[in-house]
């Protein structure tokens, strides 16, 4: 257009040598630009130049460092039905607007990525601050349990050596049994405190032996929910793996199969090489949350108490051996956790 | 010796190339008829190319009316192009080239 408009004087001053009647007549010349004039059959008719190649039909075309545009002339002044003007690209004010562009792109970045991080900061704060006093809950309670457990279990222990008759006592067995599992809590919260002190003594354990250690443990429960706890273990099953972790891997499957099996229910365990399965015939689990149940705080049913620690502990330290968790459940029927090694 | 030089004259001026516009020059040269100049302007303004310019004069000349002329309403009613002399096709042709040559725009254009 710029173009265009700079050559307009053209066509008044070809109209005026058209009507001179001098003999010799002065084609008109412009420093800012070159023209050449065409006929309506193409045919060259004058010019101070000569394109080397010809579009009549379009408007402006562009070959090499050169801009060309063409005007149509009408009436045909000096025969001319086509000016064509040729002009240099001048490429300082294109760098001069490429180089504002990036400039302004980089700052509008700048200030949307501060606005971002800002409006983050905003939303996430009351998500952070959520995290932070369940975080401190955690750490505060874990602290306070931690002595009167430990007192509490001591003492039912001395209780049965001094007073040997109370071996049998209902009462004694439910403090236990009750103690005991306030100590399984504890020990999930305390797992999940200590988060960055986990998996860090990996050795090559007897599992079988641990895993009998774990089911002696459980034997109050057994004797007081009158549950038929049966175990195939085979014997010298090894693992590299940090105690803590496949001691927090029964714990939870096992104190589990005892939570949501009914008085008179049934508890398999099973130990092989390939895998490690714990089998009730319990409440069981929804279809639709076997696999919700294995996330943080997160429980199918929520009769029997408890934070939904146990399953997202499980959870995490499968993945971190790299092992499979499988649950297969039916509701009313049972549950069967089974922790897979072998690939 | 006069009489060899006057036979060479007259065979001279026998054997040379008539003016191809001498008999147009008869009304244009006399302003009867509009000058050279200014008819090929006319021509060039409403046909752009020398070819076409040619081929309109020729269509002009070999059967003359006003709507064919290309000139202005004001020159056609002075000079009336309906009253145009006639000639001969060929003559027409040699006539109408010899015009354009004479009156070509390049000859007169000049670069400064």
């Amino acid at each position: 257009m710029l173009l265009k408009a700079q050559s307009s004087s053209l066509i008044p001053k070809l109209k005026e040598l058209h009507r001179s009647q001098d003999n010799e007549l002065i084609y008109p010349q412009s420093p800012k630009y070159k023209s050449a004039i065409y006929d309506i059959d193409t045919n060259y008719i004058f010019g101070d130049f000569k394109p080397k190649t010809l579009y009549l039909d379009r408007e402006y075309y562009q070959e090499e460092n050169m801009l060309y545009a063409v005007i149509k002339v009408y009436p045909y002044y000096l025969g001319a039905a086509f000016i064509v003007i040729q002009k240099d690209i001048n490429y300082e004010p294109i760098h001069a607007m490429e180089a504002r562009l990036i400039v302004t792109f980089i700052i509008a970045t700048i200030f949307i990525s501060l606005i971002a991080y800002w409006l983050g900061n905003l939303f996430l704060s009351p998500i952070r601050q959520s995290i932070t006093l369940l975080d401190n809950f955690i750490k505060d309670t874990t602290h306070e349990l931690n002595t009167p457990l430990s007192t509490i279990l001591a003492n039912a222990e001395l209780l049965k050596s001094f007073h040997p008759e109370l071996e049998k006592s209902n009462e004694l067995r439910r403090i236990e049994t009750a103690t005991k599992r306030l100590s399984r809590i504890y020990d999930d919260l305390a797992y999940i405190r200590l988060n960055h002190k986990r998996h860090t003594h990996v050795e090559k354990l007897n599992i079988s032996a641990l895993l009998k250690e774990r089911l002696d443990y459980f034997d109050t429960v057994a004797v007081a929910k009158q549950i038929s706890f049966t175990h195939k273990i085979d014997e010298n099953i090894y693992l590299h793996i940090d105690k803590e972790d496949i001691i927090r891997i029964i714990d939870n499957l096992l104190g589990n199969a005892f939570k949501y099996t009914m008085i008179k229910g049934q508890i398999d365990v099973t130990l092989n090489e390939l895998y490690l399965s714990i089998k009730d015939n319990g409440i069981g689990i929804n279809k639709d949350a076997k696999k919700e149940v294995l996330k943080r705080f997160v429980r199918d049913n929520s009769s029997e108490g408890g934070f939904g620690l146990g399953l997202s502990i499980v959870a995490d330290i499968v993945k971190h051996y790299n092992f499979d968790i499988e649950i297969q459940s039916e509701l009313n029927k049972g549950t069967k956790v089974s922790i897979i090694w072998a690939k | 010796m006069g009489k060899i030089i006057f036979l060479i004259f007259s065979v001279s001026i026998l054997c040379a190339d008539e003016n191809p516009l001498i008999k147009c020059n008869e009304c244009h040269g006399a302003y009867v008829a509009p000058p050279y100049k200014k008819v090929y302007k006319h021509y060039l303004l409403k046909y752009s190319s020398k070819s076409r310019v040619e081929r309109a004069m020729i269509d002009f000349l070999s059967a003359p009316t006003f709507q064919k002329s290309a000139m202005p309403k004001g020159m056609k009613k002075r000079f009336n192009p309906d009253t145009h002399l006639v000639f001969e096709a060929t003559i027409i042709k040699k006539a109408v080239k010899s015009l354009i040559e004479k009156e070509d725009i390049n000859i007169t254009l000049n670069l400064y």
